[in-house]
C-alpha cells in the first residue's frame, strides 16, 4: 500500500490516527503495531511470519549478545544474526537472480537445463529491515545501544510502517529512547502533516508528472530514440528519482512526526553537490551513513595504505549497487560511483576540481549522476550503453519511428520538469538561503502560509491528480 | 490562540483526507457526475485465501478506488487544471486538445500518425465480397449501401495538435490507405459512398466544418449529407422502395448541453465548464418528416458514426422500422432502450432482423480500413449463397 494511494490516504492513515490519538500514551505503541503489522498483512501477507520470526530472533539474540561473558560468544552470535538475515535477503531479493544466471551460464557451457524455479516475490521493506536487524546487532555487541526491552518494542522499531516502503534506514539506537516515551504536541502533529503533504505532493506531482517523460523516452526501442529524447528522459529521471525518493523520505519522516518520532533526515538537496564523494552525503543519508559505519569501517576504513583505502571505497560502492537492485545495470552504477569517488580522492583530481568555480562542479556532478541515472533506470545493460550512446553520439531515429511529441512532453510534464529543476538546484545558485525542508510551524508567518495555505493545496492536488489518474472513460463500450 | 488555530489545521487536514471515505460511506455531499462509460468494478469477497495470495487486495484497491467519494470532484479538479491552465487533457485521457479547442480522439490520432500500410490484396478481398453481396441482395430488390465514414482528422487535418502530429511527409499513410480502399472498391465494382470525399467537398463549399469541434462525429449536418447520399445511392439500387431525399437544410446553432452529442469528447474530459456552450457548426437541420406508410426500414452495421445517421433518421422518420447491429457485435432495436443482444447468425432472429428490412447502411470506417465489420459480409453472403 503505497503511501500515495487513495486507499492509504483516505482508508489506513485517517484510521491509524484516529486509534492514535485516541488511545491512551500507554497503548500508543500498540496501536501503532497493530497498524503496522497490517500494513504488512496488507502488503506482503506472506512475509510478515518471516518478519515476525526474524524479530523474534534478532531481539533474542540481541540478549544473548549482550549477556555472552566472552567476545569471542558475543561475535559468534553476531555473526549467526547476519549470517541469517544476509541469508534471508539473498533469497528474497537475490535469488530470482542466481537462478537466472546460473542458468544462462549453464546455457553458455553448453548445459541446458531448465531448473524448475518460481520466481520469488520481493516483500516489502526487506533491504531496509536486514539493514536495520544487522546494525542493531552490531551496536549492541559494540556496546553503543542497549538490547530491546521488550518484543513488542522491538517489532515496532523494525516494522513501523511509515519507513516500510522506503526507508529511511532506521538505527535502534537513535529510536530507543522515543519508543520509550515521546511527545505528541499539537505542533508536532501540525508539522508531521505539513511534511507529509509536502513529500505526497513532491511525489505526486513532480515525480509522476515528469516519469512520463523518463518513462516514454526509456521504453524507446534501440535506434528510435534521438538525443533530444535521450537527453530529456535523463533529465527527466534525474527528478524523478529525487522527487520520489525525496517525498518517499518527507512523507516517512511526516508520518513520524505525527506519532511523535523524529526521524533524521535522508536528503539534503544533492543536486548542488560539487562533487561525488559530497552527493553521498547529501543522497540517502541513512544509506550512505549505514555502509559507512557497518561496512566501510569494518573493512579497514581510512586505516589502512592509501590503496586499500580506495579498494574499500570501491568495494562499498559496488556491494551497494548490488544491494539497489539484484541486476548488473545496478551493479555497474554502483561501481560507476565508486570509481568517481576513488578517483575524486586521487589528489591531481582533486586539486584540479578545487580550482574550477562551484557552479561548474556542480554542473559536471550532476552530469555524472545523471549518466549513472541511466544505468540505474535501464532494464539492462545493452539498453543502458545505447541510451548513454544516443546521449552523447547525438542518437538519431528517423522521422516515422521518433516517438510523438505528445507522448513524452505534455504541457504539464515540462511545467513540472522546470519546477523540478528549480527546486531542486536552487540553493546552488543561491547556497545563503537554503533553509532545508519547507517547515509547517505556526512560529513563524512563513510557517503559517506553509500550514494553512500550501499544506491543503498539496493534499487537495495530489487527491485529485491521484484520483484522476485512475479515471479514464470511454465514449461508449465499443460492444 | 495557537492551540485552538492548530487544531483547526489539524482538523481540515485530517477533513481532507477522510471526507472521500466518509462521503463514499454516508454521501454527505452530492457527488459531481462523471461522464463517460468506465468497467465497474466489484467489492470483492474477503477470504483468507485470497488475501494470502494478494488478490483480495488488488481487487479492493480496484473496487476502492472506483467507489472513491468525491471523486467526481477530485477528477474534475485535475482535469480542469490541465484543460484550462495547460491547455490539454490529462496524460490517461483518450482526448487531446487540437488547435482552437478542437477535441481528438487517440484512436483517430493513431490513425492519422499510423505508419504500417495493410497488403492490398486485404482491401481487394474486401472489395470483392461487397461487390458480391451488393449483387445478391440487389437480385432480391434489396440494396447494400457501403459508407466510408470518415477520421475527423481528414477533415479537419490542421487542426491536429502539434504534439500529436508525426510528420510523415505526403502523402500520409493514412492518405494511402484511404486511396488504395477507394481504388479498390472501384475496381470491383461496388457502388458505395464516400463520406469523406463528400464531406470534403461540402466543407470546402459551404465553409462549415462537417464534424462536431468538441465530438468525436460528423455534426448533425454531415449526418444528414451523408445519409441524403446513402438513401440517393439506395434508391438507385432498388428503385422499387419509396425512399425519402432529405433535404439538409442548417438551422442556427443551440446552445448546447453537455449531454449533447456533439460534445461527447468534451464529456471524456470531465472538466468544469463554464455556462452555456455553443458550436460553431449547425446541430440541427430541417428534414421532411416521411410518411411511415410508404417508409422503408433499414439495417445499420457499423459503429457509433452510425449510430448519429440513425438518430438523424429516427429523428426524420426516414424508416419505418430499424436495426443497428453495432460492430456486428450487438444488435440494437430502439435507441437509448434496452443494452441489445448479441449478433447471432446462427438463429432466426438474426435471418428476420438481417432479411427484413429493404437496406443494408454497411458502413467502412477509415481508421479501421480495410475492414472492422467484414464477418457480416461473409455471414451475410453465406446466408444468401445459393
Amino acid at each position: 500500500m503505497p503511501f500515495s494511494s487513495l486507499l492509504f490516504l483516505s482508508g489506513f492513515l485517517p484510521a491509524f490516527l484516529a486509534a492514535y490519538y485516541l488511545a491512551p500514551t500507554r497503548a500508543k505503541n500498540a496501536v501503532a503495531l497493530l497498524f503496522s503489522i497490517g500494513f504488512y498483512l496488507w502488503g506482503a501477507p506472506t512475509f510478515l511470519p518471516v518478519v515476525l520470526f526474524l524479530g523474534v530472533l534478532d531481539y533474542s539474540l540481541g540478549h544473548a549478545v549482550a549477556r555472552a561473558p566472552t567476545p569471542r560468544r558475543k561475535r559468534a552470535f553476531v555473526a549467526a544474526g547476519i549470517v541469517v538475515h544476509l541469508s534471508t535477503l539473498a533469497y528474497f531479493k537475490y535469488a530470482n537472480f542466481f537462478v537466472a544466471e546460473a542458468t544462462q551460464l549453464l546455457a553458455a557451457l553448453g548445459v541446458h537445463h531448465t531448473v524448475g524455479w518460481d520466481p520469488v516475490v520481493l516483500p516489502i521493506g526487506i533491504s531496509f529491515i536486514t539493514f536495520e536487524e544487522i546494525s542493531y546487532l552490531v551496536d549492541v555487541y559494540r556496546g553503543d545501544a542497549r538490547p530491546a526491552r521488550s518484543l513488542p518494542q522491538y517489532l515496532l522499531f523494525l516494522m513501523l510502517f511509515p519507513h516500510s516502503i522506503a526507508g529511511p534506514i532506521f538505527r535502534w539506537k537513535d529510536l530507543e529512547a522515543q519508543l520509550a516515551s515521546r511527545n505528541h504536541d499539537l505542533d508536532r502533529v501540525v508539522a508531521g502533516f505539513g511534511r507529509f503533504s509536502i513529500g505526497l505532493a513532491k511525489k505526486v506531482l513532480i515525480a509522476n508528472s515528469v516519469a512520463v517523460a523518463a518513462d516514454a523516452a526509456f521504453a524507446q526501442q534501440p535506434g528510435t530514440l534521438t538525443a533530444r529524447l535521450a537527453w530529456l528522459g535523463a533529465a527527466a529521471y534525474t527528478l524523478q528519482i529525487y522527487f520520489d525518493f525525496s517525498g518517499y523520505s518527507d512523507m516517512a519522516i511526516g508520518l513520524g512526526r505525527m506519532a511523535g518520532f523524529t526521524f533524521k533526515e535522508n536528503f539534503d538537496f544533492p543536486y548542488t553537490s560539487a562533487s561525488i564523494t559530497e552527493f553521498w552525503t547529501r543522497w540517502h543519508i541513512s544509506l550512505s551513513t549505514w555502509l559507512r559505519d557497518y561496512l566501510y569501517i569494518p573493512l579497514g576504513g581510512n586505516r589502512g595504505s592509501a590503496r586499500r583505502t580506495l579498494l574499500n571505497v570501491f568495494v562499498v560502492f559496488l556491494l551497494s549497487g548490488f544491494w539497489h537492485g539484484a541486476d548488473w545495470t545496478f551493479v555497474v552504477w554502483g561501481a560507476y560511483h565508486g570509481a568517481w569517488v576513488v578517483l575524486e580522492r586521487l589528489p591531481r583530481v582533486a586539486a584540479l576540481q578545487a580550482r574550477l568555480p562551484r557552479l561548474m562542479r556542480v554542473a559536471l556532478t550532476l552530469l555524472v549522476v545523471m549518466v549513472g541515472w541511466v544505468f540505474f533506470r535501464s532494464t539492462s545493460l545493452g539498453g543502458a550503453l545505447g541510451f548513454v550512446g544516443a546521449m552523447f553520439g547525438g542518437g538519431s531515429a528517423p522521422a516515422a519511428d521518433a516517438a510523438l511529441t505528445g507522448q513524452f512532453l505534455s504541457h504539464r510534464t515540462a511545467a513540472m520538469l522546470v519546477l523540478g529543476a528549480v527546486i531542486a538546484l536552487f540553493p546552488a545558485f543561491r547556497p545563503d538561503i537554503r533553509t532545508g525542508p519547507l517547515e509547517a510551524t505556526l512560529d513563524t508567518r512563513r510557517g503559517w502560509l506553509i500550514a494553512a495555505g500550501l499544506v491543503p493545496v498539496c493534499l487537495v492536488l495530489s487527491i485529485a491528480y491521484l484520483t484522476n489518474s485512475k479515471f479514464s472513460p470511454l465514449i461508449y463500450f465499443k460492444f | 490562540m495557537k492551540k485552538l488555530a492548530a487544531t483547526a489545521l489539524v482538523a481540515l487536514y485530517f477533513a481532507i483526507l477522510a471526507l472521500p471515505l466518509l462521503n463514499m460511506r454516508f454521501g454527505l455531499i452530492e457527488e459531481a457526475p462523471l461522464l463517460g462509460v468506465t468497467i465497474p468494478a466489484l467489492r470483492p469477497t474477503l477470504t483468507a485465501k485470497e488475501v494470502a495470495k494478494e488478490r483480495y487486495q488488488k481487487a479492493f484497491v480496484a473496487w476502492f478506488e472506483a467507489s472513491y467519494g468525491l471523486r467526481g470532484t477530485a477528477v474534475r479538479l485535475d482535469s480542469s487544471l490541465d484543460y484550462y491552465v495547460f491547455q490539454e487533457a490529462p496524460a490517461e485521457s483518450r482526448v487531446r486538445v487540437g488547435s482552437g479547442g478542437q477535441l481528438y480522439i487517440d484512436e483517430d490520432l493513431d490513425y492519422f500518425n499510423r505508419l504500417a500500410l495493410p497488403p492490398t490484396q486485404e482491401f481487394a478481398a474486401l472489395a470483392q465480397r461487397l461487390a458480391r453481396v451488393q449483387a445478391l441482395l440487389r437480385a432480391r430488390g434489396k440494396s447494400l449501401v457501403p459508407i466510408l465514414s470518415p477520421s475527423k482528422t481528414s477533415l479537419l487535418p490542421a487542426d491536429v495538435p502539434s504534439a500529436w502530429r508525426r510528420e510523415l511527409g505526403e502523402p500520409r499513410p493514412s492518405e494511402v490507405v484511404y486511396r488504395a480502399m477507394v481504388r479498390a472498391l472501384d475496381d470491383a465494382g461496388v457502388r458505395y459512398v464516400d463520406a469523406r470525399a463528400l464531406l470534403q467537398a461540402e466543407q470546402t463549399s459551404r465553409g462549415v466544418e462537417m464534424f462536431t469541434k468538441r465530438g468525436r462525429h460528423w455534426n448533425a449536418l454531415g449526418a444528414c449529407l451523408v445519409m441524403g447520399s446513402a438513401l440517393r445511392l439506395a434508391k438507385t439500387l432498388a428503385p422499387a422502395v419509396a425512399f425519402v431525399d432529405p433535404d439538409c437544410t442548417p438551422q442556427d446553432a443551440p446552445t448546447l448541453t453537455i449531454e449533447s452529442p456533439e460534445l461527447d469528447l468534451l464529456r471524456l474530459l470531465n472538466v468544469w465548464h463554464p455556462g452555456p456552450l455553443r458550436d460553431a457548426a449547425p446541430s440541427t437541420v430541417t428534414l421532411p418528416e416521411a410518411s411511415l406508410e410508404n417508409a422503408p426500414s433499414a439495417l445499420f452495421v457499423g459503429t457509433s458514426f452510425s449510430v448519429t445517421l440513425v438518430v438523424a433518421s429516427e429523428r426524420s422518420r426516414l424508416f419505418e422500422s430499424f436495426f443497428l447491429y453495432y460492430y456486428n457485435k450487438t444488435a440494437i432495436h430502439h435507441l437509448g432502450g434496452e443494452s441489445g443482444h448479441p449478433v447471432d447468425p446462427t438463429t432466426a432472429a438474426w435471418r428476420d432482423e438481417t432479411f427484413s428490412g429493404d437496406v443494408v447502411f454497411y458502413e467502412i470506417p477509415e481508421w479501421y480500413f480495410p475492414s472492422t465489420n467484414s464477418e457480416f459480409l461473409v455471414q451475410i453472403e453465406t446466408a444468401l449463397a445459393p
